[in-house]
C-alpha cells in the first residue's frame, strides 16, 4: 500500500510540470485507438450478418401462375429431389401479400386494387450452393421447369460480402499495427520527457542507492495509465458512435464485455511497452 | 575498512586523472583530501561510491570489493556509502524530512522506523525545526545540513563529501566541518575533500595531498 502511494505520488510528480503534453499524448492515444476500434466493431457486424445470411440461404424462385395446392405439393417434391436443396416452401400470392403488408405496412400497396405479386417456392439451399458455379448450375436447373418464371439468389451477394469482410478485417490488423506503433512512441516520448524532465532527481535517487526498477516503476505504470485512459476513452466514444448509428440507420452490435477488458488491457499493455521502451540510461 | 591499491584513472586516452593511488583509512576516521582544482580529488570520490570504475588497481570498501562489483550491486554498495556534495543535490519537490527519508525508502524500511531515523538525524544535525521546508526555502548552511542527515541516515560505511563547504560562507563552512567531526567523534567514517588546506589544518587530522592525480603525501 504504501509502496502504492509512493509510485502514485512519484507519477504525479512526473507529469505535474508537464500537463499539457500528457494531456495532448492522452488525446493522441484516443483518438488513434477510436480506428480500428471502428473497424473492428464493423468487421464483427459485418461477420455476424455473414453467418446470418449464410444460415438462412434462401433461393426465391418466382413462378408464372398460381398453383393448386396438389400441383405445388407435387413441385416441391420435385425441387426436394435436387442436390443441394434441403427444404422448399410454397408462397401464394396471398401469402406474399400479407408478408408484404406486415414488412412495410398496408399504405404501401394503397393505391394498387390488384395484387401485383407473384407466387414463389422458397428454397433452402446447402453452403456448397455459394459456389458461383454450383449457385449457375442450380438455377438453370430450376428454370428449365416451365412453371418458373425466375429465380434470385442472394449467394452472389454473400460471396462479394465476404470479400469485403475479408478486406475490413486487413484493414483492420494493418490499422492496429499502425496504431500499436503510434501509441507505444507517443507514450515513450511522454515518458522520456517525464524522465528528462526529473533527471536531476533520477540521479540523486540513484546516489542513494535505489535500483533501476524502482525509479523506474513510476514512470512505467504511468505510460500504462496513459495507455489505459486513452483506452478507456476509445471504448466510451466507440459506444457513443455505435449507439448513434443504430439509433439512426441499423442495429449494429457493440463489443462483448471481455472484448472490452481486451482493448483496455491492450492500450494499457502498449502504454507500458513504451515507457520500457524510453527507459535509457536509467 | 577503506584499502586503495595502486589505483589509476584515466578518461578515455587522455593525460591520467589518478596515477598509482595507494592509502588505506580506518574505521572511525576523518580524513581530508586536498590539491589544487583538476588533482583529482573527485575523481577519487567518484571511484569510491562508483560512479567511476578504475582503470587498474583494486579498492575495497569493507566487505565490497569496488573492482569486481557487477553493475546490479552498484544500488546495494550506495546503501553503505553517504555522499554529500557541494551543490547539496536534494530533491527540489520534497521537503527537508521526505530528502532524508528517501535514502531509507530504497532500502525498504518500514513506515516506523523511516520517521524515526529521518527524525533522529535531522535532530542530530541541527535542522529538526526546518523539517518541512523544501530546499528552496533553506540556506545553504541549512541545505548542507539536510545533505549531511541524509549520508549519515543509513549508518554507512563510510560518508564522503566533495567540496561540501564549497557553497558555504567562513562561519557555515566552519560550522559544517565542526558538524562532520561531532559525526566522527560518534563513530562515522568520514572523507572530506577541498582545497581549502587551512580550514582543514584547523582540525588537526589527517590530510592526503593529491598533485595532478598523484598522492604527494600526508600531514596533520
Ligand atoms: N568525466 C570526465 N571526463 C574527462 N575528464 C575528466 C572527467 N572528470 C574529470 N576529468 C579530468 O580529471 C582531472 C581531475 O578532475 P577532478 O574533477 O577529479 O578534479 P578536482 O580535484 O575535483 O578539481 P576541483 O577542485 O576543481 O573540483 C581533471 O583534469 C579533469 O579535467
Ligand atoms: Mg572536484
Amino acid at each position: 500500500m504504501r509502496q502504492l502511494i509512493r509510485i502514485a505520488v512519484e507519477m504525479w510528480r512526473a507529469v505535474k510540470f508537464e500537463l499539457l503534453p500528457t494531456f495532448g499524448s492522452l488525446l493522441t492515444i484516443f483518438l488513434a485507438m477510436i480506428l480500428p476500434g471502428i473497424v473492428w466493431v464493423a468487421s464483427k457486424n459485418l461477420s455476424r450478418a455473414e453467418s446470418e445470411l449464410r444460415k438462412n440461404l434462401v433461393m426465391n424462385v418466382f413462378l408464372t401462375g398460381e398453383l393448386s395446392s396438389s400441383r405445388a405439393d407435387s413441385l416441391k417434391n420435385q425441387f426436394l429431389r435436387i442436390g443441394g436443396v434441403t427444404g422448399a416452401g410454397y408462397v401464394s400470392r396471398d401469402d406474399a401479400l400479407s408478408r408484404m403488408k406486415a414488412r412495410f405496412g398496408g399504405e404501401i400497396l394503397e393505391g394498387l386494387d390488384e395484387n401485383p405479386l407473384p407466387s414463389s417456392f422458397e428454397l433452402r439451399v446447402t453452403e456448397a450452393v455459394l459456389e458461383p458455379r454450383a449457385a449457375r448450375a442450380l438455377v438453370t436447373r430450376l428454370k428449365a421447369f416451365p412453371e418458373v418464371d425466375d429465380v434470385v439468389f442472394a449467394g452472389e451477394l454473400l460471396s462479394r460480402l465476404g470479400k469485403v469482410l475479408r478486406s475490413v478485417k486487413m484493414l483492420g490488423y494493418a490499422l492496429a499495427l499502425l496504431v500499436a506503433f503510434t501509441a507505444i512512441f507517443i507514450v515513450a516520448n511522454t515518458v522520456r520527457v517525464a524522465i528528462a524532465d526529473r533527471r536531476k532527481t533520477v540521479e540523486i535517487m540513484q546516489l542513494v542507492g535505489a535500483t533501476r526498477g524502482y525509479i523506474l516503476t513510476p514512470f512505467v505504470l504511468l505510460g500504462g495509465l496513459l495507455g489505459l485512459v486513452g483506452a478507456v476513452i476509445s471504448v466510451f466514444a466507440l459506444a457513443e458512435i455505435s449507439g448513434y448509428i443504430s439509433r439512426s440507420f441499423v442495429l449494429i452490435k457493440f463489443l462483448m464485455p471481455h472484448e472490452i477488458v481486451a482493448f483496455i488491457l491492450t492500450g494499457l499493455l502498449l502504454g507500458m511497452l513504451g515507457a520500457v521502451v524510453a527507459r535509457e540510461n536509467i | 575498512m577503506l584499502t586503495l591499491e595502486n589505483v589509476s584513472k584515466h578518461y578515455g586516452h587522455r593525460q591520467a586523472a589518478l596515477t598509482d593511488i595507494s592509502f588505506s583509512v580506518g574505521k572511525g576516521e576523518l580524513m581530508f583530501l586536498t590539491g589544487a582544482s583538476g588533482a583529482g580529488k573527485s575523481t577519487l570520490l567518484r571511484l569510491l561510491y562508483l560512479e567511476e570504475k578504475p582503470s587498474s588497481g583494486a579498492i575495497t570498501l569493507g566487505p565490497f570489493n569496488l573492482s569486481t562489483i557487477t553493475k546490479e550491486q552498484i544500488p546495494i554498495l550506495r546503501r553503505h556509502v553517504g555522499v554529500i556534495f557541494q551543490d547539496f543535490r536534494l530533491i527540489p519537490e520534497r521537503t527537508a524530512a521526505e530528502n532524508v527519508a528517501l535514502a531509507l525508502e530504497v532500502v525498504g524500511k518500514g513506515r516506523r522506523e523511516i520517521r524515526r531515523k529521518t527524525d533522529d538525524a535531522l535532530r542530530l544535525v541541527g535542522i529538526w525545526h526546518k523539517r518541512n521546508n523544501y530546499p528552496h526555502q533553506l540556506s545553504g548552511g541549512e541545505a548542507q545540513r539536510v545533505a549531511v542527515a541524509r549520508a549519515m541516515v543509513n549508518d554507512p560505511l563510510v560518508i564522503l563529501a566533495d567540496e561540501p563547504t564549497g557553497n558555504l560562507d567562513e562561519q557555515n563552512s566552519r560550522d559544517l566541518l565542526a558538524l562532520l567531526r561531532d559525526l566522527n567523534l560518534s563513530g562515522a567514517t568520514i572523507i572530506v575533500a577541498t582545497h581549502q588546506v587551512g580550514l582543514a589544518r584547523e582540525f588537526g587530522r589527517r590530510i592526503l595531498h593529491l598533485l595532478s592525480g598523484t598522492l604527494q603525501g600526508e600531514s596533520r
